[in-house]
């Protein structure tokens, strides 16, 4: 008798082929967009090797006008003021260009009677800017050297 | 009829799948390798930086038979080497050497170029071009320098 009123509580006509039509359209709809967030997740990685390549750039700027700094701190890259851009390759994207900006900075230690030189030490931003999958990307380092 | 469509239908579906479900792990796979190439890449530089920080000269010399890679050998004050850093021709690894003892491979990520020069002017050493390759084949190439704050510039 239970097994009768089962049998009967069964819908016999299945789906028809709209529904599984919908259904495969829907799982396609999804695999595709399953795809889309692995090929970003690829993207992002490759985004990321550049932007490892731009911060040693940026390092690399840096320590050249620290030892330059040191060297002559009236050295012409060191002049404040804006230096570059620069074209750079940065992990074989030709797209990378560096600019570094050096101004002086006031240090308020020495101000107390009056300051005759503001220009205390220099502080330097290196920027690395580079595009990627049509994107701007950019990164900026500073560090502060001492003045002439 | 409607069951042939379905069928067809359900294996194109299952086909799609399969297909995405190996694209999506080799995806991964190469995504993976290379982040950790690019770690132990990035791992590497930081390292020599640390060195080369405080050191006072730098001499580098070629590893034969290609002479497209170097050895990095870092000195103190006094002309001591402190620190040197090696390119394996067996194993393809930068290898760091401290006091004179192997200390072994700084990360594990297959280095292709190891091109190394110094300045002796400023002083500053630069590692013109560090090319690493993935387990899976990608490659990842950086650049940077390092000066060497107990040195003289000239």
């Amino acid at each position: 008798m239970s097994h009768s009123r089962l049998v009967e509580g069964l819908d016999s006509r299945g789906f028809s082929l709209i529904e599984v039509m919908v259904a495969a359209v829907i799982a396609v709809i999804a695999v595709v967009g399953l795809a889309f967030t692995f090929s970003s997740g690829r993207g992002l990685i490759d985004r990321y090797a550049t932007a490892r390549d731009a911060l040693e750039a940026a390092e690399r700027r840096l320590e050249v006008l620290a030892m330059k700094a040191r060297k002559d701190p009236a050295d012409p890259d060191l002049a404040a003021g804006s230096h570059g851009p620069f074209a750079l390759t940065l992990n074989r994207n030709p797209t990378g260009a560096e600019f570094w900006n050096v101004a002086w900075v006031d240090d308020p230690v020495d101000d107390a009677g009056g300051d005759a030189e503001p220009g205390d030490y220099k502080r330097v931003r290196v920027t690395v800017f580079w595009s990627q999958a049509g994107i701007l990307d950019s990164m900026t380092l500073s560090r502060n050297y001492l003045g002439p | 009829m409607e069951i042939v469509i379905v069928v067809v239908l359900a294996g194109i579906v299952t086909l799609g799948l399969v297909g995405f479900y190996l694209q999506s792990q080799s995806m991964w796979m190469d995504a993976s390798t290379q982040a950790l190439a690019q770690r132990d890449a990035t791992g590497l530089v930081e390292f020599i930086r640390s060195r080369t920080s405080s050191a006072a000269s730098a001499l580098v010399t070629p590893v034969p038979p290609d002479s497209l890679n170097f050895v990095l050998t870092l000195y103190d004050a006094s002309d001591n080497e402190t620190n040197r850093f090696a390119w394996s021709a067996t194993d393809s690894l930068v290898h760091h050497v401290e006091g004179g003892v192997d200390k072994g491979a700084v990360g594990t990520v297959i280095v292709e170029r190891f091109y190394v020069t110094v300045d002796p002017l400023l002083p500053l050493v630069n590692l013109d071009t560090l090319r690493v390759r993935s387990t899976s084949g990608e490659r990842v190439k950086i650049a940077s320098s390092f000066a060497l704050y107990n040195g003289t510039p000239q």
